[in-house]
């Protein structure tokens, strides 16, 4: 198994890892989480010392195979309901920054 | 002196429907105990009294009419506040489902009245509702069910009524906690690694996570998609049979719930349990039980073995790994489901400048609390590019184990019975600074989220914390295979019947004497 190296995490790491999950962390918070998330994944490195050779992964645990419901157009919610609680409404939608660059 | 509010599920809905109560009479006992108790155990985030009182009278004038009740006509039953309920604030006790303030507001920074109003009931709340059931409030809980104390709620910590220095567990902990303070007669709650079964335990009450899929989930804010389930508490196990009745079953809303018939769960409380056997897994008894939870299970195990049962050894050899399997598994589920968290159509909204990646950061960053950051962290980096098989990929393996070991288990016994957690509840404060710490203490009730199968705690009598101080209520874990919590049921109430019982009933409700004693009923 390729297994990371010790120590667990790194700051620089920690780093990416708040970018991907969209989390602006304050330098201290991040301090701290890293030495926590190290004590967490030094623990569940447990799991390296566990054969699972030959063993298929279990991603879900349905009893039934899932039926599909008849493919006919339903009701949804209205899109005044759907708005009600947004934070920023622009044009009958929600409203959100620029995302496309174009500089 | 005892209330109708303190008698079983079905009696107080029997009580109504013969017209020997009003459900309004109960409904108003039920805010009167709210109201009276409610700041000094932080059980409830929202109380709607008016709302609940129509509904009350809407139920009497139903009984005048000669209509037909509902199995829960005039029954108050607590709601966690991860489910959805229509109009009525629901922030699963997070910042990050509530509205900012107007700037320069003398509200509260934090407050679950400015919660996300859902345009939708839950399925399990609106079948409630069909049922004749009366809802006076939202459950306080760990924000977005990430928590094992219900100290990490957003608002206000809930305290334990047996003993106010003391968590009353979680993540459901508002719910245990009002069916322990006799607020209200029943609660559901979600049970994603223990949520339920751990904090009923605390508290004194019994908890049913179903089978996974049993009950639909449409409405449940989601943790981790493969694990959650939602599930009732009560006082006595009658009483959660009956509303496990009442939610239970197929949903076309939930793409997950299992079209197999609902069982007669209330049926099955009072048959007989001679000659089933029974599974003590050892592994369950190891280190880091206190001998206080020990000695109150084995004694229950005794007594299951006076009801006719075959009480007997088996072995669940992959649990000392159920931990780290279930930290990486619902981690990484959660920081996918969690992705929805994103200032743009609910909830909280911080804009520090332009840009839609400064929009995601900031409000996710002023939104979610430490333990809820900390998981999505640790799902984002298993999940990542270098470390998807290592962690995540192994760790579903190793829960294929997990899950196997039950199978082979349940070819020798009908039913495992086990402590629900190796400790008594804790004090406030205690884990909160250790998450691991926090996390080693789920042991007990993990392996059976994992394995999908259904598990209940029923209270076995109590044990006097390590460190001392008042004796605290112990749970005895009872897990059946797949679909059989009508089994659960049968052997629950078998047990509650000999059980060790608090000479005073529960703390908090009128005529308690607030002192454990031992003596069977």
């Amino acid at each position: 198994m390729d297994a990371p190296s010790t120590p667990p995490i790194t700051t620089e790491q920690a780093i990416a890892i708040a970018r991907m999950a969209h989390l602006d962390l304050a330098p201290d918070e991040l301090e701290r989480l890293t030495r926590e998330l190290g004590d967490i994944l030094a623990y569940v490195r447990q799991l390296e010392e566990v054969d699972v050779t030959g063993v298929p992964p279990t991603a879900h645990v349905q009893l039934e195979r899932l039926p599909l419901r008849e493919d006919e157009p339903t009701p949804s919610l209205p899109r005044e309901l759907a708005l009600r609680e947004a934070p920023r409404v622009a044009m009958e939608g929600f409203a959100v920054p620029a995302f496309v660059d174009e500089g | 002196m005892s209330s109708i509010l303190d008698r079983s599920i079905p009696d107080i809905a029997r009580l109504i429907s013969q017209g020997e109560a009003s459900a309004e009479e109960v409904t108003r006992l039920a805010l009167e105990r709210i109201e009276r108790r409610n700041d000094l155990y932080g059980a409830f985030l929202t109380v709607q009294a008016e709302r609940a009182l129509d509904d009350a009278r809407a139920v009497d004038v139903k009984r005048a009419r000669r209509e037909r009740l509902g199995a829960l006509a005039g029954v108050p039953i607590g709601i966690k506040d991860a489910l959805c309920t229509r109009d009525t604030p629901t922030t699963a006790g997070s910042h990050i489902l509530t509205r900012a303030r107007a700037a320069g507001s003398s509200e509260p920074k934090r407050d679950p009245q400015r919660g996300w109003c859902p345009p939708y009931d839950a399925t399990v709340v609106a079948r409630l509702r069909a049922a004749g059931a009366i809802l006076p409030g939202k459950c306080n809980m760990d924000e977005l069910a990430m928590g094992s104390s219900s100290e990490n709620s957003a608002f206000f910590p809930v305290k334990n009524p047996w003993d106010t220095t003391r968590t009353p567990g979680g993540s459901s902990g508002g719910s245990a906690v009002a069916v322990a303070a006799g607020m209200t007669a029943g609660a559901l709650g979600s049970d994603t690694g223990g949520s339920i079964r751990q904090p009923a335990a605390f508290t004194g009450t019994v908890g049913i996570k179903p089978t996974y899929g049993r009950v639909s989930r449409h409405g449940l804010v989601a943790f981790a998609s493969s694990l959650d389930q939602v599930g009732p508490f009560a006082a006595d196990v009658r009483g959660a049979a009956r509303l496990l009745e009442v939610i239970a079953g197929r949903d076309p809303h939930d793409a997950t719930s299992l079209d197999a018939p609902v069982g007669d769960y209330e049926e099955a409380c009072g048959r007989d349990v001679k000659g089933l056997r029974v599974g003590v897994p050892e592994e369950y008894f190891g280190k880091g039980l206190e001998p206080g939870v020990e000695a109150a299970v084995r004694a229950a195990l005794r007594g299951l073995e006076e009801l006719g049962c075959h009480v007997r050894p088996v072995a669940l050899p992959n649990t000392r790994h159920a931990v780290a399997a279930y930290y990486i598994i619902a981690t990484a589920e959660a920081s996918s489901n969690l992705a929805r968290f994103d200032g743009v159509r609910f909830g909280l909204r911080v804009e520090p400048g332009r840009g839609i990646d400064a929009l995601y950061g900031a409000t996710r960053a002023a939104g979610f609390g430490r333990e809820v950051k900390r998981r999505i962290m640790l799902g984002t980096y298993v999940l990542s590019a270098g470390y998807y098989d290592a962690y995540y990929l192994r760790a579903q393996r190793v829960r294929t184990l997990i899950r196997r070991d039950f199978d082979e288990a349940f070819r020798e016994v009908d039913v495992i019975a086990a402590p629900v957690s190796p400790v008594v509840a804790f004090r406030l404060g205690e884990k909160l600074d250790d998450p691991l710490a926090m996390y080693l203490a789920d042991i007990d009730t993990l392996p059976a989220s994992l394995a999908g199968v259904p598990a209940m705690s029923v209270p076995c009598g109590f044990a006097t914390p390590p460190g001392g101080g008042s004796p605290m209520p112990v749970g005895l874990q009872l897990i059946a295979p797949p679909l059989e919590e009508g089994r659960l049921c049968a052997v629950g109430h078998a047990w509650e019947q000999i059980a060790p019982v608090h000479d005073g009933g529960a703390p908090g409700k009128p005529g308690s004497s607030g002192r454990a004693g031992s003596s069977r009923s």
